[in-house]
């Protein structure tokens, strides 16, 4: 077992449902949801460990994770190709006892200790698949070593009125962690946990079988690092002050696209994110073509896509076509949408193969929620499922959710009012 | 799907490009790059991948490291597995001479010992020179049934074009009567387009005869003309976009050409593959526009950053047009920095060039052919070579060719004139 160890392996935690994004991951976890024109969510987090030189990758999925699997292609975009490196998909398995699903984080990690135990690893980096940063995880490694530490936590502050939607901290001066409170009304502290965790390995095994045996959710968050900062294990903080996004809700995804067009955007060209170029997704596609009747400013334009109408702060993705006439302001078009002659679209997600019918207008109105789902979105977009068509001379309002698959004759009225969901 | 052992491919690739002046002064002519996003190379090894032909044999010579790091094994174009790939041919010392390879047929001849390896039915022989989309399949089959020793692609050209070429004349079937190599007055505008399909036999036996008692060294000039009437020599007519980018002026072109799929060349469907080389296109960013940006009729890369306005153009990754500046009728390639204010037009700026804030090229009379290189520049382009620096305010006129690496900041310019060269 001494060729194959390591010092450090990293486990991914991709493979939550995520309910909150309701169209856009109703058919992949929500790592594998497209962001920033030409990535996956989980490209951060794999670029990130791959920057740091950890060659040993495991990646925890179970839900829908087809697109996953494909997207990932057995590590090789991020270089984990040799025979040291390695990335691998960790699917729940059937065991001799029992075939259960993974019950949660804790759980995840605790049915694949095989895997762990197999490099031998001092330390072990949790990370969650689903955030959006670039981080140089080095110096936090550093920190875990220099302080002795059983555990580290990166934390970053966030504004008091949002820190309820985290796990939150407080530190001492050293940075040691002396509270931890899991998403309560009024927390203690305002630095939010990103989920990036170095474990010593055997505190990590330990606290995995102790969890299985006594645990109630099954949870690293909710169960194991409350236990530890209250028993006084070594648990400490590391403070990260870059760009970290949680893209929880429609809202937040929306917002976090449009962050990378706006001045405090991470700088892609200094900290580039690795995705994967093969064909089906990036690959093969010619440079953007501006054409004739194009106007596009303070955007993003991937790959493969052909301008010939008027594109303002938003985000296009691969393949995407916008033809003349057309005007797209404030949305992200998502891979090999097309976008027909005078059509109009403002504040609008489209998923990928989406076509909008010519002169149909998408997103007119005031700003409403979504009747049905005013807790994730309320912002006033709309969003529309992968592959519907939409027909010609449509009209759309805001904060409408059009179902994913949907042929033009599913539309029985010539408008859909703001704040509406048009299921199949 | 066409196996080594029913047609080995040999791939030509060491064409020197001498009338590209300095765009090939440090490449091989196939590894000259085009499109905004590839190199001359990947429409001959597109062409390979998309007929189902499984071996490529690469028979490099001149300045052959950035052909090398770019076609690698051939995986960027699918050529990988136990019986797939590309196999770099360099030229190599012999045990009587260690001649570098004295024409087309010489260097198949001394390459024979790698086409007995493989013992293939038919020998497919191409450059790597040429724009095109071409299916060798139906040429090969075409082989196949007329039951020819020796197949030549040939289409029309101009007739004033004509003594750039080896012509054919061809009777009611197609059978070639008489073949002329680059003669001043031809007797047909049916051009060679160089891609033969021999019999293996007929190849070995026919290049023993020539090349193995020094008589010459050449296919256009030497073996083919001396196969007629003893060997069945088909023509095969093919239609469709095909460009000898060999002159600065043909190379501009073809590159406009790329603009509009009208054309014949249509890079939207052409589905022509590069390698994503992590210095060329491979983990760049989206192509982000600024506020001020206008892009009209142009194709933009990944990782280029506009805040300028570009019209016209191809710009190649990682290009920087700053604010106020002007491009027009511009081939910009990898990581050239356009500064504040600057006016481009009917330019080429290869890699890594800094134009300084201010600077223009390319404003003059065209009339004024370059002093030089008469041949290689009399239509009006200014080319400025790898890595060189354009101070601030430098005024740069039509035909001019600045080399390679050359710093004209030290050189205390204001103005280089029409017609002028700069080398160092």
């Amino acid at each position: 077992m001494t060729a194959m160890r390591k010092q450090m392996i990293g486990m991914v935690l991709a493979g939550g449902r995520v309910d909150e994004l309701l169209v856009l991951t109703a058919t992949r976890p929500k790592s594998a949801v497209p962001v920033w024109g030409m990535y996956r969510v989980i490209d951060f987090v794999l670029s990130n460990l791959m920057y740091a030189g950890i060659e040993v990758v495991g990646v925890l999925s179970q839900y829908r994770p087809y697109s996953l699997i494909t997207h990932l292609a057995n590590g090789e975009p991020w270089d984990y190709v040799g025979r040291a490196r390695a990335l691998r998909i960790l699917s729940p398995f059937k065991g001799a006892d029992d075939s259960d699903w993974y019950k949660g984080t804790a759980d995840a990690l605790y049915q694949n200790l095989g895997f762990i135990e197999r490099y031998s690893p001092e330390l072990v980096l949790v990370v969650a698949g689903d955030h959006v940063y670039s981080m140089d995880y080095r110096p936090m490694i550093r920190q875990h070593l220099a302080t002795r530490a059983d555990l580290t936590i990166a934390f970053k502050r966030v504004p008091r009125d949002q820190a309820h939607r985290y796990g939150t901290a407080v530190l001492d001066e050293a940075r040691r962690v002396v509270t931890y409170q899991e998403k309560v009304k009024h927390p203690a502290g305002d630095l939010a946990s990103l989920t990036i965790y170095v474990f010593n390995t055997q505190v990590l095994v330990d606290r995995l079988r102790q969890n299985a045996e006594e645990g109630r959710t099954f949870h690293v968050y909710s169960e194991i690092i409350p236990r530890m900062v209250e028993e006084q294990a070594k648990v400490f903080g590391w403070v990260f002050d870059g760009y970290w996004q949680y893209a929880r809700t429609l809202d937040d995804y929306y917002a976090t696209n449009m962050d990378i067009l706006g001045a405090s955007a991470p700088d892609l060209a200094a900290w580039p994110v690795r995705t994967n170029l093969a064909p089906g997704s990036m690959g093969d596609h010619p440079p953007a073509l501006f054409q004739r009747g194009a106007g596009a400013r303070a955007s993003l334009v991937c790959d493969g896509s052909a301008l010939d109408g008027i594109v303002e702060r938003s985000i296009i993705s691969p393949g995407v076509t916008i033809e003349r006439g057309a005007v797209v302001r404030d949305s992200v078009i998502l891979h090999e949408c097309r976008v027909e002659a005078g059509a109009i679209l403002d504040r609008v997600i489209l998923d990928k193969r989406v076509r909008v019918g010519r002169g149909a207008h998408v997103g007119e109105g005031d700003t409403v929620s979504n009747a049905r789902h005013p807790d994730v979105l309320s912002c006033g977009v709309t969003v529309v499922g992968k592959e519907s068509a939409i027909p010609a001379g449509m009209r759309i309002g805001r904060g409408c959710v059009i179902s994913p698959g949907l042929r033009e004759a599913d539309f029985a009225a010539a408008a859909v009012p703001s704040g509406a969901t048009v299921l199949p | 799907m066409r196996s080594a052992r029913d047609t080995l491919v040999m791939l030509l690739a060491g064409g020197v490009g001498s009338r590209l002046n300095i765009l090939a002064s440090e490449r091989a002519k196939p590894a000259v790059p085009f499109g905004g996003a590839y190199r001359i190379i990947d429409f001959t090894l597109s062409n390979v991948m998309h007929s189902g032909l499984e071996l490529v044999g690469l028979l490099t010579q001149y300045k052959p490291l950035s052909l090398m790091d770019h076609v690698r094994g051939g995986e960027p174009w699918d050529l990988i597995g136990r019986e797939r790939g590309v196999k770099i041919l360099p030229p190599r010392t012999g045990e009587a001479d260690s001649d570098w390879y004295k024409g087309t047929a010489d260097a198949v001849y001394q390459n024979l010992g790698f086409m007995e390896g493989y013992d293939p039915d038919k020998v497919l022989i191409l450059s790597g020179d040429h724009i095109y989309r071409m299916d060798y399949e139906r040429m090969i089959a075409t082989h196949e049934a007329r039951g020819a020793d020796l197949t030549i692609a040939a289409m029309p050209v101009p007739w004033e074009e004509t003594h750039r070429f080896g012509v054919m004349v061809s009777d009611a079937e197609s059978w070639i009567t008489e073949f002329q190599e680059k003669v001043k007055h031809a007797k047909s505008n049916l051009a060679s387009m160089g891609i033969y399909v021999f019999n293996s036999r007929a190849l070995v036996e026919e290049l023993q005869a020539v090349v193995g008692t020094k008589v010459g060294f050449d296919f256009g000039k030497d073996v083919i003309p001396g196969m007629l009437g003893r060997r069945r020599l088909l023509c095969y007519p093919f239609e469709g976009y095909w460009r000898d980018v060999g002159t600065i002026k043909s190379y501009h072109e073809a590159t406009m050409d790329c603009l509009d799929p009208a054309s014949g060349l249509d890079l939207g469907t052409w589905e022509i593959r590069t390698a994503p080389d992590v210095r060329g296109w491979g983990d760049r960013p989206p192509v982000r526009l600024g506020a001020s940006a206008t892009v009209a009729n142009s194709l933009v890369a990944r990782g280029c950053a506009i805040q300028g306005t570009v019209e016209n153009s191809v710009l190649f990754p990682g290009v920087r047009i700053e604010k106020g500046a002007r491009v027009r009728d511009a081939i910009i390639m990898q990581d050239v920095v356009v500064g504040e204010g600057c006016q481009v037009e009917y330019a080429i700026l290869d890699k890594l060039c800094v134009l300084g804030p201010k600077a223009a090229v390319g404003a003059g009379d065209p009339a004024v052919p370059n002093q030089r290189f008469p041949s290689h520049l009399d239509c009006g382009i200014t080319v400025i070579g790898k890595s060189a620096l354009i101070p601030p305010g430098l005024q740069i006129g039509k035909n001019c060719i600045i080399g390679p690496r050359l710093d004209l900041s030290t050189q205390g310019l204001t103005r280089v004139a029409d017609g002028e060269t700069i080398v160092s």
